[in-house]
């Protein structure tokens, strides 16, 4: 009897509770709902906020440097020779315009998050911003993070006269165009080179570097000497960083990467040939362990007097002519890459930059863009070696002459080092895989046609 | 219940004790509600009367609050993200894409490579870890000169930075300047190829790990030991065990428990190895040291392409929950 009226009375409280449990767990997914809402509202939002930024007022009158007098722009840029280089310069463009510049400059892996976490959430904080066209371009593009410069270039109010755009070769200015929106504009340019050790080269009976690859693999047999530390030949051998290397091999035997179609064409006869190439070179003459190498590893051993020839992008020119980290600075030489079977093809990678389609200060971005890569600071800047993209601006007279001749004949014919596809990153891996096993003896026929199923199929996803 | 007179005003909603709640406590809490006093109460009464009520709830919400926020919504986000296909762009927002980033990994060749090297990689390196963890505890129990010392020295590789650790073995295993082939060609033997040689590479990276992480089951190990009682060691003897015996049959089965989680801790932590082979190897040569981790990082942060990861990484989990609830399992003695 007693329990009995207990369980009555105890079961009002129960379904009290149980409403209350309902009700709070109600709440709860109704939180959920609200956050999601929030979010997904912030996203479109966002997007509509960016989307029509492009409407405002097209400048109209003369050209004026001063215009945008008082505007204050952020200019984000990865640790490079370039940056370190121009960052000095930038008070003459502030007292040109009137224009404040924040620089912002983080090494490379932080630079390349931060930049990608921003320009995803869509900030109007970035103005104009530092990138790598041909590893990120297309992505970027797609992804709609670029202002297309044409416009700007072509408004006479807001270039100036002397800008002399016609300076960009069309094929650099064709490596920075995607579905017809000129993205960006180089700031720095390297192409591959053949960095090579004269008094070796002397040693062993030849006055000059190779100019096909048949004499390449010659003289690197002739001067390979593992017993006593030195090696004939290197390469990048690590999976993806060899990529870019490889390219002058791809086209030097007739082949390339993709048809015009975007499908893969690098294993063909030709292409596979010259993978085998590239590999067999690295594992007969390089030093060993050469999967896991790229340019930091292979400078090293150049700076340690390990290698007798050396082909790596033109950036390290200036790392191996140090005689601080160096005894054979001296003895450095640099020519443009051999030729091969079928063709003289030379490569370039680059670092642009762009302006941010986010950007609340598009035209004073504008200005400052322009002014990095006028010919008046492209030249300040050639003066110290580092080579700006224009063709007509000379290198300074202290910069290295056979490196200037070596620079100016390879960029003259240059091609871009990696295929343009939206994601390089991933083909590159692919692609990479195919080096490695050519490099370590394997099947790289086989290994050749798998990376080109990979590529197709990355591709075909995109 | 266990809860006292003193605390009645609370526990009705509280906790969920009503049906099973003891039947006199119960009813005393019925008697103490309000429902015969209908005068108007305070602001102030109303609240702390509401604090009264909702106390767990106040208490429990900022921790709630937390754990959702950092999370359970990644996690839920995680989900969500995994039936997408997202490059991570403001402007191109994630398009669902059903389960297809789930069937396309299971035809990931890659994937499936990883998967393999990830297991394996754990069972090598937690099984070598097992064993001269376990072996270094036991030594390092018994008295000796300097034992202080020797213990903290075992130690050091375990509380050095992963990173720096990496880093130094990189340097060692190079080819031309690392220490190794120096000290190999100088006794006699070809040099090797170390981390480049794709049949050693996942090798030596189980080998590192071994290295650094055998002191920490020899440490939780040790503890284990320090707290057995000394009983059954005497009965052992008396008996006339052997020190093996007494090893085999006495000590190690009362270590068991605690052997178990240090196994289990380390069998997580090693299926998440990341530093160590992204220091080393960055998951070279070709793929041959990439993990399931390490693939999961190349695909979101260098193929940016969020929802293949997300997915990646829900399958990931599944098999971390997996392997390490039966391993919580072996915990427990067997029952005869």
């Amino acid at each position: 009897m007693r329990r009995f009226t207990v369980r009555i009375d105890s079961k009002p409280i129960a379904i009290d509770r149980t409403e209350k449990r309902m009700h709070r767990r109600k709440f709860t997914r109704g939180g959920l709902v609200a956050t999601a809402v929030i979010l997904t509202v912030s996203i479109f939002t966002g997007c509509a906020a960016t989307g029509d930024a492009s409407g405002e007022e097209v400048a109209t009158g003369s050209f004026d440097w001063k215009r945008f007098d008082g505007e204050e722009i952020r200019f984000v840029a990865g640790l490079q020779p370039w940056q370190a280089a121009v960052e000095p310069l930038i008070p003459q463009f502030e007292q040109k315009t009137g224009i404040k510049v924040n620089m912002e400059s983080l090494p490379e892996d932080q630079f390349r998050q931060r930049l990608q976490v921003e320009l995803t959430a869509g900030s109007d904080d970035i103005d104009v911003f530092m990138s790598s066209v041909q590893q990120d371009g297309a992505r970027f593009a797609q992804s709609g993070w670029y202002e297309d410069l044409k416009p700007y270039i072509e408004n006479k109010s807001l270039t100036a006269p002397d800008y002399d755009f016609g300076d960009f070769s069309e094929s650099v200015v064709n490596g920075h165009t995607f579905d017809g929106v000129l993205s960006a504009l180089p700031i720095q340019l390297e192409v591959q080179m053949l960095y090579y050790r004269k008094d070796l080269l002397a040693k062993a009976g030849f006055d000059a570097p190779p100019a096909t690859l048949d004499e390449l693999r010659e003289m690197a047999a002739a001067m390979t000497d593992p017993a006593d530390g030195v090696y004939g030949w290197a390469a990048r051998g690590k999976s993806a960083a060899a990529v870019t290397q490889l390219t002058s091999f791809l086209l030097n035997y007739g082949a390339t990467y993709m048809t015009e179609d975007g499908k893969a064409a690098f294993d063909s006869k030709k292409g596979i040939a010259a993978i085998e190439e590239y590999g067999s070179l690295i594992r007969d003459y390089g030093p060993s362990g050469n999967t896991n190498n790229s340019w930091e590893e292979l400078l090293a051993l150049f700076q340690a007097g390990s290698l007798a020839l050396w082909a790596d992008n033109s950036g390290q020119a200036v790392a191996v002519r140090d005689a601080a980290s160096s005894k054979y600075a001296d003895q450095v030489g640099f020519a443009p890459m051999p030729a091969g079977p079928a063709g003289d093809a030379q490569t370039f990678f680059g670092w642009a930059a762009g302006i941010s389609s986010s950007s609340a200060q598009k035209d004073a971005s504008w200005l400052f863009l322009q002014w990095l890569t006028s010919p008046d600071v492209v030249g300040q800047l050639q003066d110290q070696g580092i080579a700006g993209g224009r063709q007509s601006v000379p290198f300074g007279t202290d910069v290295n002459p056979e490196f200037v001749t070596a620079f100016q004949s390879a960029l003259s014919k240059a091609q871009p080092q990696l295929p343009q596809v939206k994601s390089v990153p991933e083909v590159r891996d692919a692609i990479g895989a195919a080096i490695v096993t050519s490099i370590q003896g394997g099947d790289a026929a086989a290994a050749t046609k798998k990376a080109a199923e990979a590529f197709d199929q990355i591709v075909s996803t995109e | 219940m266990s809860l006292t007179p003193t605390k009645e005003g609370t526990p009705p909603v509280a906790r969920d004790t009503a049906t099973g709640g003891s039947a006199s406590r119960t009813k005393r809490s019925d008697s103490k509600f309000p429902t015969k006093t209908p005068t108007p109460l305070t602001t102030r009464q109303r609240l702390s009367r509401f604090v009264d009520r909702h106390v767990l709830g106040i208490y429990v919400a900022p921790a709630v609050a937390f754990i959702s926020l950092v999370m359970i919504f990644p996690v839920v986000f995680t989900l969500f993200l995994s039936f997408t296909e997202w490059f991570g762009s403001a402007r191109t927002p994630p398009k669902f894409v059903g389960i297809d980033n789930f069937v396309q990994l299971f035809q990931d060749e890659r994937f499936l490579l990883a998967t393999g090297r990830t297991i394996l990689l754990t069972a090598g390196a937690v099984t070598a870890q097992t064993i001269i963890g376990v072996g270094l505890a036991v030594l390092l129990h018994r008295q000796f000169v300097l034992r202080g010392l020797v213990r903290s020295i075992v130690l050091l590789p375990m509380i050095a930075t992963p990173v720096a650790i990496a880093l130094i073995w990189r340097l060692m295993f190079h080819p031309q300047l690392g220490i190794l082939n120096d000290i190999l060609t100088r006794i006699g033997f070809a040099p090797s190829d170390w981390l480049a040689d794709p049949n050693l590479a996942l090798l030596l990276v189980g080998v590192v790990d071994t290295w650094e992480w055998a002191p920490l089951i020899a440490l939780i190990t040790l503890a284990g030991l320090a707290a057995l009682p000394e009983d059954p060691f005497e009965a052992a003897s008396i008996d006339g065990a052997n020190g093996w015996q007494k090893f085999w049959h006495v000590t190690l089965p009362m270590v068991r428990p605690i052997v178990v989680v240090a196994v289990v801790f380390r069998l997580i932590e090693s299926l998440k190895t990341f530093d160590v082979i992204f220091v080393m190897t960055q998951g070279g040569p070709g793929f041959q040291t990439e993990t399931l981790n390490i693939y999961a990082y190349n695909v979101a942060f260098q193929y940016q392409r969020l929802g293949y990861s997300a997915a990646l990484l829900i399958v990931f989990f599944l098999l971390v929950l997996l392997i390490s609830s039966s391993m919580m399992k072996l915990r427990r003695p067997k029952e005869k």
